[in-house]
């Protein structure tokens, strides 16, 4: 541009240029962001899930004595879902063990579901009552596993925070 | 505008012409590199992949079930709890890259035994150790677990493993 207005004019879209793409630099910059942060939570909650299926399958190859007999968890569930018998054994079990386990260890709460024919286990422990944060802020955390009856099948959830 | 006057103005608009044009290096450069690190935050999986290693490896730590045959990951052989048999089940030459430290208790919180692989570098991280994303460049990332176990002396019982893994900030 050789005239004076056209001199004028190519400063300025330079300038609106330079200002689009801080602005373009700037969605992108965010954008990464966004991306890296929930890639993080991905691998977090991945490393949390991970750690509950170890856990709810540890808890339930526990060995408990039932009447002189060494049973499994797991078996005991079987048992109660069966006729019923051994619940106060189940849930006293259930609660020693989970309330020993956050007593001694980083977690604070823990819930299992245990549902047959009908429902087996319900169960929220908090680790002590001075205990004030929420608990199961992520719902991704629930793990389940199965468990063999005649008709079907008994379905255990487990979520540990 | 008489051509002094256009020469000096042409000076003034391609100086500013050059600053844009190292504004948009600067720019492109520092996006770039925020993409890159975003992408290179990998301690955690690491750290998972390592521990899942000694935890499911049948040569490590694990229990074997002489009857049936195989090893039960979950449960944990006192016998083959120590240092030698994680460090031969990992096979590291040279282990600058992580060290870890399990301590096995009971589930009233008694401490049974505690290994310590690669010691040497643990001894040598652990003080300067911080959970990821605290710390300095100079600091080194420690990753916690607890897991409920069970572990075998003779009976199985319950207990508690937990795992401190400590990775470089490379």
């Amino acid at each position: 541009m050789k005239n004076k207005k056209g001199g004028l004019t190519a400063p300025l879209i330079d300038f609106w240029s330079l200002v689009v793409f801080l602005l373009v630099a700037i969605a992108v910059f965010f954008i990464i962001k966004i991306q890296a942060e929930r890639n993080e939570l991905i691998i977090n909650d991945e490393a949390a899930l991970s750690d509950s299926k170890k856990i709810l399958q540890n808890f339930l190859r526990t060995e408990v004595d039932v009447d002189g007999k060494t049973m499994t968890i797991a078996d005991l569930i079987i048992l109660v879902d069966h006729d019923g018998g051994y619940r106060e054994k189940l849930i006293a079990e259930k609660n020693k063990i989970l309330t020993e386990f956050l007593e001694n260890s980083k977690y604070n709460c823990a819930e299992i579901y245990a549902t047959g024919k009908n429902p087996i286990i319900e169960s929220h422990i908090i680790k002590d009552r001075s205990f004030k944060g929420s608990c199961f802020s992520n719902v991704k955390k629930t793990v389940s596993a199965t468990l063999p009856r005649q008709d079907g099948k008994i379905t255990v959830k487990f979520a540990i925070e | 505008m008489d051509k002094k006057g256009l020469i000096s103005f042409n000076m003034v608009y391609w100086i500013g012409r050059f600053a844009f044009l190292l504004i948009l290096v600067l720019v492109v450069g520092y996006v770039v590199s925020r993409y890159q690190s975003a992408e290179l935050k990998t301690r955690l999986s690491e750290s998972e992949a390592f521990f899942n290693a000694v935890y499911y490896s049948p040569d490590a730590i694990s229990y074997f079930d002489v009857e049936k045959g195989i090893s039960v990951p979950g449960i944990i052989d006192l016998e083959n709890f120590n240092e030698e048999r994680i460090e031969s089940a990992l096979n590291y030459e040279k282990n600058d890259v992580i060290a870890a430290s399990f301590s096995l208790f009971d589930l009233n919180g008694k401490l049974i035994k505690t290994v310590v692989y690669n010691k040497e570098k643990y001894d040598l991280w652990k003080p300067i150790s911080k959970p990821e994303g605290k710390g300095g460049i100079g600091a080194t990332s420690v990753f916690e677990k607890e897991i409920y176990v069970l572990y075998f002396n003779g009976k199985t019982n319950p207990g508690i493993l937990k795992a401190e893994i400590i990775l470089p900030r490379r």
